[in-house]
């Protein structure tokens, strides 16, 4: 029996390590060629050789010429106001539908919940009007607000359901004492949700990192373009540098995977609970 | 009061829209002009004689088929290995985690060296392999699947029957009765590949090296297998949380009982972990229902849009040819399709509910 119990654990290792390699090798493809240099990719038959020659320079050069320093700034400023605006509304929409019992709640929760699974095309034409008819078209603002909203649905899903585990004692204890509304929302609920609101805000900051089909649409000039946009204009730009082009990626890539190495924990919990993906 | 903003914004920009795009759809318009010339079903008619069209649906019925078939049990046998005590795991977990958190733009980039047809690393593989170019891979895929899949999969079903018909108690009669009818199916396969070899028909360029995304027959496949490594591990996150719920007590049990590995996982684990299943597949087909990113950042649907999805083409249609109306009416049926499985969706996440 122990005999038996070693191979296990030495096969569990075997496998996961080979499984693991196979699977980040796109990665170490991509992490290659960013620190080579073109003549050296030309010249070298495969191309998941190691470098001869680590050249940094790449990303410094996709980073200044391939203007990616703008494409990051950008997105940064899009992405924060819009997880907090997301975070804000929703906390409030789901304190809403959590603590009061009304006629609709049930149908508006519905409501948000079918809207994020549907598909973004149906949204595209009417929301790339309105963005004309506001006059928010091309800028941040149009962008930040769509993501807002469109994020509602499933913040507010999320957040109603974690609201839900607070005993609702303790908003009727707090009622009878006389606390406002308000006070409940901000005193009580809010610090008892902190831990739903974290994991919630890294997921919505990588997701909205990583969006690139509202930007497409809803964003036009060179300046203020987000960072996926920003890579695929560099692909069209430097075509035949692959190392800038990897580089870039690797830029465009730093974010979310430093955000998810470090909050790994919030993550993966936010995923299993909201059990649903944007 | 705490709604009105909050509902206000998902009006104004999420459910108007959806309503827009309907109306939009039995219109003409070019996205510029004030006037909407109403057009009734003319748009629907026109899609329905649009091969375009149908090849978009036929590939998106490819990813909804391939992106259940390969996430979901890739997914639950990786997360049933890496679901022990054993220290390290969470290393392995991590770095298996990474590709789900990269956009698809990147991942489009990245698979796009993998894709390289003289010497990425894919074509450098299935050379290694003894694979002349993509014509010989595909003629291989389908030889193994008639020829050796196949076969096995009736051997072990036929077994399978057989023995639970006669029920024998005996584990070596069962194994023997099961080898038997694989060796007679194998035999079958035999015969049958010395008469007939299946021809499929390979493009002109998949006869001479590797062109994953420049074959018209192949290059959806690419695309969808690109798109797995980023789905993989998502349907693993949910199968390990499902796998948490069940309860050791259970396993113990089933242990004490004498069930074997198989047993257990059939029916104990597998059970179990229905509910995660429900969500991990009706998750993937509305994922699958909307790829875009991938598509538009890989191939634009190209070439000759023999990798367009519905998501794709609609895009091309409004924002490239400005056909806003027929865009729209590509949406419509995107929405009718996806949304019978928004509706199992929610009846699962509301039921736990009550």
């Amino acid at each position: 029996m122990y005999k038996k119990k070693k191979i296990m654990i030495i096969g569990f290792y075997v496998l996961s390590t080979l499984i693991v390699l196979i699977w980040l090798i796109p990665f170490m493809v991509t992490s290659f060629t960013s620190v080579k240099s073109m003549d050296e990719i030309m010249a070298s038959e495969y191309w998941f050789s190691p470098p001869e020659e680590v050249k940094w320079d790449n990303f410094a050069k996709a980073w200044e010429e391939g203007n990616m320093k703008t494409y990051f700034r950008n997105t940064f400023v899009v992405t924060v106001p819009a997880v907090l605006g997301a975070l804000f509304l929703s906390t409030l929409s789901a304190f809403a539908l959590a603590f009061y019992d009304f006629r609709f709640s049930k149908t508006i929760l519905l409501i948000f919940v079918s809207g994020m699974l549907i598909p973004f095309q149906m949204l595209m034409i009417p929301v790339f009007r309105l963005s004309n008819t506001l006059n928010i078209y091309d800028t941040f603002q149009g962008v930040i607000l769509f993501h807002i909203a469109f994020q509602l649905g499933f913040c507010t899903f999320f957040l109603r359901n974690f609201m839900t585990s607070i005993p609702s004692s303790l908003y009727e204890s707090a009622k009878i004492d006389g606390a406002p509304d308000f006070v409940i929302y901000s005193k009580i609920v809010l610090p008892l949700t902190l831990p739903a609101i974290a994991a919630l805000g890294i997921l919505e900051f990588t997701w909205i990192w990583n969006d690139y089909l509202w930007s497409l649409v809803l964003l036009q000039s060179d300046e203020i373009k987000t960072i996926t946009l920003g890579l695929v204009n560099l692909q069209g730009q430097y075509h035949s540098s692959w190392n800038l082009i990897a580089a870039a990626s690797l830029i465009t890539a730093a974010v979310p995977l430093g955000v998810f190495l470090i909050f790994q924990r919030y993550f993966i919990e936010g995923l299993t609970v909201g059990a649903v993906k944007g | 009061m705490f709604l009105a903003i909050p509902l206000f914004m998902y009006i104004l920009w999420v459910l108007a829209p959806i309503v827009q795009t309907i109306f939009t759809s039995f219109t003409q318009w070019d996205g510029m002009s004030p006037a909407k010339e109403w057009v009734g079903f003319e748009n629907f008619t026109r899609l329905f004689n649009d091969s375009v069209f149908w090849t978009s649906l036929i590939n998106n019925l490819y990813w909804l088929i391939l992106f259940v078939a390969i996430p979901v049990p890739v997914g639950l046998m990786i997360a049933m290995l890496f679901d022990t005590k054993l220290p390290g795991n969470k290393i392995y977990k991590t770095l298996f985690y990474l590709s789900m958190t990269l956009s698809f733009v990147v991942i489009a980039q990245i698979w796009s060296w993998l894709f390289e047809p003289r010497n990425g690393a894919l074509s450098i593989f299935f050379q290694s392999l003894g694979f002349e170019s993509l014509g010989e891979l595909q003629q291989g895929i389908v030889d193994f699947t008639v020829f050796f899949a196949i076969p096995l999969v009736l051997g072990f079903l036929f077994g399978w029957l057989i023995n639970r018909k006669k029920e024998y108690q005996n584990r070596q009669k069962r194994w023997s009765i099961t080898l038997i009818c694989l060796a007679v199916f194998f035999v079958l396969s035999f015969i049958l590949s010395r008469f007939w070899t299946p021809q499929i028909e390979v493009s002109r360029i998949a006869k001479r090296g590797f062109p994953w995304l420049s074959d018209p027959n192949f290059v959806t496949f690419s695309l969808i297998f690109a798109a797995t490594w980023r789905q993989i591990p998502y349907v693993m996150v949910l199968y390990l949380a499902g796998l948490k719920n069940v309860p050791p007590q259970l396993i113990e049990a089933s242990i004490v009982d004498g069930a074997n590995w198989g047993q257990r996982f059939m029916h104990v684990v597998l059970p179990m972990l229905k509910p995660a299943t429900i969500i991990a597949i009706t998750i993937s087909v509305i994922d699958s229902l909307r790829a875009f990113d991938i598509v538009y950042a890989m191939t634009q649907g190209g070439p000759f849009n023999s990798s367009s999805v519905l998501a794709n083409y609609m895009y091309i249609e409004s924002f490239n040819n400005y056909n806003m109306g027929y865009g729209s009416s590509i949406a419509v049926v995107q929405f009718i399709i996806t949304l019978g499985f928004i509706v199992v969706y929610l009846g699962n996440v509301f039921k736990s509910e009550g």
